[in-house]
């Protein structure tokens, strides 16, 4: 796309690998005007999805493939897992939340926060190449 | 990184970023918290759905037994965070 810049870089599929995507999000974030909140949900939104590849991604591919595109007016980050079998994290169903604390379940909270902080969640599958995105408006 | 700490009144203090890597060392503090205390987030950054989870799971335990983790100083992300999960309903938050 015409005045957009994306940058990639791939990381080992364990948590080990979560400070070095924070700091190719740091490295790649400052130039564009995304402000605190922007950042902030970035990060987590990219925490809360490799977290899940890391946990429940079942095939042969043990990497990451992480793209930053900085666009006109927004951000997108693509987390894209080479091998693996589908799942779709727009789907889920919604998280109780007013759910008594004896009756609350955990599963599920961090993609309900992002689904609700995120201006986007995307999902696409194809030739067992998973790819999740998230977006973000600049300000 | 995230830093805990435990002043002489109980307070627990967490500074820096609580993520889903520093869950498995944050455990074992928050394993011990045995009372009511507050939980001081002046100088934390950030959190994501594992802090949160190790932070339900004590709130949790501990009002089983009629007591109650405070949270207190929260940034405003992390408020929203708090807020969106429904964890206002679940700590007190002041």
């Amino acid at each position: 796309m015409a005045g957009s810049a994306t940058t990639t870089r791939e990381f080992d599929k364990s948590l080990g690998s979560l400070a070095g995507v924070f700091t190719f999000l740091d490295e790649v974030l400052p130039g564009a005007s995304l402000g605190d909140r922007g950042r902030f949900v970035l990060h987590l939104a990219v925490e809360e999805l490799f977290t899940n590849m890391v946990k429940y991604n079942a095939g042969a591919s043990r990497r990451v493939e992480v793209r930053i595109a900085v666009e006109k007016d927004r951000v997108r980050v693509d987390l894209v897992d080479p091998d693996t079998d589908p799942f779709d994290p727009t789907q889920l169903p919604p998280v109780d939340i007013a759910a008594p604390i004896s009756e609350r379940q955990r599963g599920g909270l961090g993609l309900h926060i992002i689904r609700s902080m995120a201006d986007g969640l995307d999902y696409d599958y194809r030739d067992r190449t998973m790819t999740v995105s998230v977006t973000q408006y600049l300000e | 990184m995230l830093e805990i700490s435990t002043s002489d009144d109980g307070t627990i203090r967490l500074r820096g970023r609580f993520d889903a890597s520093q869950v498995e060392s944050a455990t074992a503090a928050f394993d011990g918290v045995r009372d009511s205390c507050t939980v001081d987030c002046s100088e934390l950054s950030y959190i994501s759905s594992a802090g949160l989870g190790l932070l339900f799971a004590t709130q949790r335990r501990l009002v089983d037994a009629g007591k109650g983790l405070r949270l207190a100083n929260l940034n405003p992300h992390i408020r929203e965070v708090f807020r969106i999960a429904g964890f206002d309903r679940v700590f007190e938050i002041a």
